[in-house]
């Protein structure tokens, strides 16, 4: 399965991601975001971030992850890797958690260009297609 | 809502009357040839959603480099009711108080051209740009509570600014409703490097040239007398502190019942009259003032490289003025023969206030409100000044800049940035910047044609073209 790819937007930047449960179309749509700014094939797991949130929804959660992670990298410099991450997504009555680690580096090593001002809710669609999750984001550039 | 008649009211300007749910028509601003781009993406439906939303007056408006945004398109222009209205976060967008600012300098082509390349050496060096890249100030929290509270104040008490420079900043570079303790921590630790840093995307500071006088008269108020005259001109904005405030209050807004039969879900709204209109408004305030002292940190780095060069006499750089594309403003405007107080969202436009207004400096109050266009990367940049009719008109409100019309996906494939920045070189004109598919990114055939844009904003007379300035070097994320 593909794990993400972009759609054309004049402005902004639009990609689908696919994974067969939470925690894959959760890293996915991550990593979709961050090939926007550097090759994240090449990215390492040196170090690794604490991620905990909640949302109400497994829709807000999906958009408030991808801000916590743009927030990592302005304020860490920290880019994920595409293996590594030991993350468990958790939904109850009313409520959305994600829990764990994810791997990577500081984007400072790898050549990267531009910059992501926010995972946004235009255009956004999350859903259950056979054997797999699909999501559909638009990110503010 | 995709279903709509257009109506020319005149050669720049059209107007879909209300249908359905549009509390008011949506006027857009444009050449025939602009209007059908914007008719090729979401902006018009986009446009048709803002004139649904509560408490709006006369119309939603697009301004003449309008295209699709989210929520609001970009090129919003909206006024709502100060109670009985909105404010939305989306109306805004995420880069709160993105916005230009142009210098002013005796130096003439001459005295520069042969030392460009020593120029934008230095001012790479003092600038940081690009992801990752942090500023040499590092603010503890009292001094960011300064900062967000004060705006350009607390620049000029730290020896960033003349003091001069304030009163040629729009709202004198300082939202007197900034509230520092509406910002979460999450805001606080993004903008708490970032001060004095240019960012990437589309955000420059650039060396210009005069290239042609339009207006003799506004221009000497300017400083400006000469062609081949030496400019600076500097856009970016509150950098991650204002994306994440957009974020946060957009994520609160967005939990409201109400939202979800909204026809998009970036249009979530604040009701004027409610404490998270008020808080939101406070956090945006002080996300504008971090805006303007960003900007006057990073002149204050181009006025040292300049000095460096030229001397303190000749190197001496004068701030002609300061405007935001991003921001909401409480303001007073004629409204159907009433004068009425509104939140005007001005989405990817610019004030355009003109002559008389209280709220223009001083020295160009007789002319009217100095506006600040920039073009893309190696094409023009344009001043032009506020009209009455923009007062009367569009809120007194006109065109941003140039407005992508490619994809930076298409852009990237299309343009070699070692070609794009020969061709520049060819033409005078000389890039530093932090990537290389950066340079790809920003072509300037990726944008829309901006001599066309303020021609539109000049011909509807929602703006006066006075000066055209030319790029002579560029520094970018």
């Amino acid at each position: 399965m593909e794990k993400f790819k972009y759609l054309t937007h004049t402005a902004d930047a639009k990609f689908v991601a696919k994974g067969r449960t939470h925690e894959n179309v959760f890293m996915n749509s991550a990593y979709a975001m961050f090939n926007l700014l550097t090759d994240i094939k090449r990215v390492r797991g040196k170090t690794s971030v604490k991620i905990f949130l909640k949302s109400k929804t497994i829709e807000n959660l999906l958009i408030d992850f991808l801000n916590e992670l743009l927030f990592l990298l302005e304020v860490k410099n920290f880019v994920p890797a595409m293996k590594g991450h030991t993350i468990k997504i958790t939904l109850r009555p009313g409520e959305a958690e994600i829990k764990g680690r994810i791997k990577g580096d500081n984007i400072k090593k790898y050549e990267h260009h531009g910059h992501i001002k926010s995972a946004t809710y235009n255009e956004f669609s999350f859903k259950k297609i056979p054997r797999a999750y699909r999501a559909q984001i638009v990110v503010d550039i | 809502m995709a279903n709509y008649k257009i109506e020319k009211i005149s050669d720049f300007l059209y107007e879909i009357p209300a249908v359905g749910a549009m509390k008011v028509p949506l006027r857009i601003y444009a050449s025939e040839q602009t209007l059908k781009k914007m008719q090729t993406d979401k902006s018009i439906e986009q446009g048709m959603n803002v004139a649904c939303l509560p408490g709006i007056y006369k119309y939603s408006i697009i301004m003449p480099d309008g295209h699709q945004g989210y929520g609001f398109p970009i090129g919003a222009v909206a006024a709502f009711d100060i109670e009985n209205g909105i404010i939305s976060p989306g109306g805004i967008g995420y880069d709160i108080n993105c916005g230009v600012r142009v210098l002013s300098s005796s130096l003439r082509k001459s005295d520069v051209e042969p030392k460009i390349t020593q120029i934008l050496d230095k001012m790479f060096m003092y600038i940081p740009c690009g992801v990752g890249e942090k500023s040499h100030i590092k603010l503890n929290d009292t001094e960011l509570n300064k900062v967000l509270n004060k705006g350009i104040v607390w620049a000029v008490q730290n020896g960033y600014a003349e003091a001069s420079d304030a009163s040629k900043c729009e709202e004198n570079g300082s939202m007197q409703a900034a509230e520092a303790n509406f910002i979460t921590h999450h805001a606080r630790e993004r903008g708490r490097s970032q001060l004095g840093t240019l960012g990437a995307g589309n955000h420059f500071a650039e060396v210009q040239i005069v290239e042609k006088i339009y207006d003799a008269t506004a221009a000497q108020h300017f400083g400006i007398t000469e062609e081949n005259q030496i400019t600076v001109m500097i856009h970016t904005g509150s950098r991650g502190l204002g994306h994440q405030i957009c974020t946060d209050y957009l994520r609160i807004a967005e939990e409201q019942d109400f939202v979800r039969s909204l026809p998009d879900r970036e249009l979530a709204y604040f009701p004027a009259s409610s404490n998270k209109a008020h808080e939101y408004f406070g956090a945006m305030c002080a996300a504008a003032n971090f805006a303007w002292c960003n900007r006057q940190v990073i002149s204050s780095q181009i006025r040292r490289a300049f000095i460096e060069i030229f001397g303190q006499i000749e190197g001496k750089l004068n701030l002609i003025y300061d405007v935001a594309h991003n921001i909401a403003k409480i303001e007073t405007h004629n409204i159907d023969g009433k004068s009425r107080k509104v939140y005007v969202h001005r989405k990817g436009a610019t004030r355009a206030f003109g002559p008389g207004h209280a709220e223009i400096p001083e020295i160009y109050r007789k002319i009217g409100q100095p506006i600040l266009i920039p073009g893309s990367m190696g094409t023009a940049s344009y001043i032009l000044i506020g009209t009455d009719k923009a007062m009367d008109d569009t809120f007194g409100s006109t065109a941003h800049g140039a407005g992508r019309e490619m994809s930076r996906h298409e852009a990237i494939k299309k343009y070699n940035a070692d070609k794009l920045c020969n061709e520049l070189l060819d033409r005078h004109i000389h890039i530093r910047s932090a990537s290389r598919k950066g340079i790809s990114e920003e072509a300037p055939a990726a944008y829309k044609n901006i001599d066309e844009i303020v021609k539109i904003s000049d011909m509807a007379g929602i703006g006066k073209i006075v000066v055209k300035l030319k790029p002579l070097g560029v520094i970018k994320g």
